[in-house]
């Protein structure tokens, strides 16, 4: 008994101290600020940064996570949330929508259905799903689904901050819908902000 | 001799009467939310921007897309490309209708008339629908309504844009004006007077470059390196017969090819630009070598004319001025009467820049065929741009020894 009491208290502090060795740098609340520049297209707006993974790390889906459809628009038009996350489709819009994707992330058809219904679907892999609508050709959405909750929407000016991320080396990613994404490794240490800046083309 | 003399007055009746064609664009003036000057040295010579603009697919290089200040109506959002081929690719129509009319009329004194002073007012109405129809897709037509009720659909074509995502290729498909034209009355030509080499007819009814042709062009342009002139080549086959349908079965083929050295680069720059520049614009100092070459076969006047135009051009802009030459010869050969004309053509034109509203020109063209029946003809003119999309001109034909009907004439042109 007095074996397991030891072996449970060890692995628990073993793995309290894994735990503990992977999230301070966490907690350090290191910055990352950079600009996204985008060629080609009026501006930024509507551009994703974000940090792809972190191996041996896994985050909690991202709460109340909502893609409503109002006057023949998706709202919001870019949708972050980490993988995993169950998002609601409600019509809130006086006539019937159809909610589909073709994307491989997340193939799925939600079908025609009216105003007050929600319907919803579970983005359980990493990537990029383009939503939209077999009744109005010209509504369109995207939803991000990242594998951290380290993201931030650029607006048009392209200008972006990810506050309290972790050190250490990982890859951000930058994504605008029409240009082509772009991938950068950075080190980031405790208490030094770090600059990147990103250039999408078409 | 008289008969040469019967077919150059015969030429000349038809061309004074020929419609004159749309030459700026003030659809996308309206597009743009800018001032013909953008593109334009003076309506409707393009600068080296413009030049820049046509080559891709009417659209302002590297980001067309940040510069439109009415958004086009996106005829299915861009995600529905990922859902091809189960749906249909999207597209796209502009925000505003792209429409652009003209209207331009004219004072000609011709002393060996007898109207010794015609006002031709109007001279001519055009409408000119231009734009881009999504990606990868743009579209010309250009109806004119001259003097005598004529009605004439000048050109209608439709062009697939960038087909590997560069304007290093392009087709054109309808009824367009040749790239074989160096000098086009389209894009160059400031006065109301043609070149004498684009529109002079070796035989009665025969062939001319001045006529639109029906058919396909590929084309394409590629900037230089370092972003600085560049290459553009065409090939074409027509029908060369004009708005008429064809009257034999061969078609006509024809190329172009020329290098730019120095200036603004022939498809744009692969930066971006961040101001449509206003002033100053004309100056692109650059040497442009090119050869084109037109071979044809066509039934004139019920005779069977082989024909071939084959000749070089240079282009120099120094500054304020832009000297253009443009040399080449012709052949017509009816093989059923064994009967060979050739004729070599020469145009010499300048321009100087004194003004930005303000452009002196003065041309030299000439046609040599045997020594009785040569064309010299000397232009000089002045282009006052009353307003950006308002221009006066004035142009003086003087035939030299009795070649021609020496006439001056003085135009009010209006696009909006």
């Amino acid at each position: 008994m007095k074996i397991f009491i030891c072996a449970g208290l060890l692995a628990g502090v073993l793995g309290a101290g894994g735990a503990i060795g992977l999230e301070q740098p966490g907690r350090a609340g290191a910055t990352i600020s950079g600009k996204v520049t985008c060629r080609g297209v009026r501006d930024c707006n509507g551009a994703v940064v974000f940090i792809e993974s972190l191996p041996g790390r896994s985050f909690p889906p991202s709460p109340n996570a909502v893609m409503d459809q109002v006057n023949l628009t998706f709202t919001p038009h870019v949708l972050t949330v980490v993988v995993g996350t169950k998002v609601s489709f409600p019509n809130s819009d006086e006539v019937r929508h159809n909610v589909f994707s073709p994307s491989p992330v997340k193939r799925f058809n939600l079908g025609t259905y009216p105003k007050g219904v929600s319907k919803f679907v579970v983005f359980d892999k990493p990537g990029i799903a383009e939503l939209l609508c077999n009744v109005h050709a010209e509504m369109s959405a995207y939803v991000v689904v990242t594998e951290t909750p380290h993201s931030v929407l650029v607006g048009k000016e392209g200008t972006y901050v990810l506050k309290d991320v972790p050190t250490g080396t990982y890859v951000v990613r930058a994504w605008r819908e029409e240009l082509k994404d772009q991938r950068q490794q950075v080190t980031v240490s405790a208490g030094a902000p770090r600059t990147v800046n990103f250039e999408l083309r078409r | 001799m008289r008969r040469w003399l019967t077919v150059t007055c015969l030429a000349g009746l038809v061309l004074a009467f020929w419609p004159r064609g749309a030459e700026a664009i003030p659809a996308f003036a309206r597009r743009y939310q800018t001032s013909c000057t953008t593109c334009h040295v003076l309506i409707p010579k393009l600068n080296a921007f413009g030049i820049a603009f046509r080559n891709n697919g009417y659209r302002i290089p590297a980001n067309d897309e940040k510069f439109v200040k009415t958004p086009d109506v996106q005829l299915g959002a861009p995600a529905w490309k990922r859902v091809w081929p189960d749906a249909v690719w999207p597209g796209g129509i502009p925000g505003i209708p792209p429409i652009a009319i003209r209207i331009f009329s004219d004072v000609v004194i011709n002393p060996s008339t007898t109207s010794k002073v015609n006002f031709i007012f109007p001279n001519e109405f055009e409408i000119l629908a231009v734009g881009t129809a999504g990606d990868h897709i743009s579209y010309l037509g250009e109806l004119e309504i001259t003097t005598g009720d004529r009605v004439d659909l000048a050109r209608a074509f439709i062009q697939f844009d960038q087909i590997f995502g560069s304007p290093v290729a392009n087709l054109v498909v309808g009824r367009f004006e040749p790239r074989a034209v160096p000098f086009s009355r389209f894009h160059r030509r400031l006065t109301p007077s043609d070149f004498l080499a684009t529109e002079f007819r070796n035989v009665s009814e025969g062939f001319d470059f001045k006529t639109r042709q029906a058919g396909f062009e590929f084309w394409g342009a590629k900037t230089g390196s370092n972003n600085k002139g560049g290459v553009e080549y065409a090939a074409g086959i027509v029908n060369g017969n004009g708005p008429f349908a064809d009257n034999n079965t061969s078609k006509d083929l024809y190329y172009r090819l020329s290098y730019k050295v120095g200036g603004f680069g022939v498809a744009g720059s692969t930066e971006e630009t961040e101001e449509l520049k206003q002033s100053n614009n004309w100056r692109d100092n650059s040497i442009r070598l090119g050869t084109s070459g037109y071979f044809g076969k066509g039934q004139f006047a019920g005779k069977l004319d082989e024909f071939y135009r084959v000749g070089g051009d240079v282009d120099i802009f120094l500054r304020d001025l832009n000297v253009s030459t443009w040399v080449f010869m012709g052949r017509d050969d009816f093989t059923a009467t064994k009967t060979v004309t050739d004729f070599t053509a020469v145009a010499v034109e300048a321009n100087y820049v004194a003004k930005p509203w303000l452009i002196g020109v003065l041309r030299y063209d000439a046609v040599f065929r045997d020594k009785d029946a040569d064309i010299k003809r000397v232009v000089p003119a002045v282009v006052i741009a009353i307003r950006a999309n308002v221009r006066l001109v004035a142009d003086w034909e003087v035939f030299l020894k009795n070649s021609g009907d020496t006439r001056a004439r003085v135009r009010v042109d209006l696009l909006f």
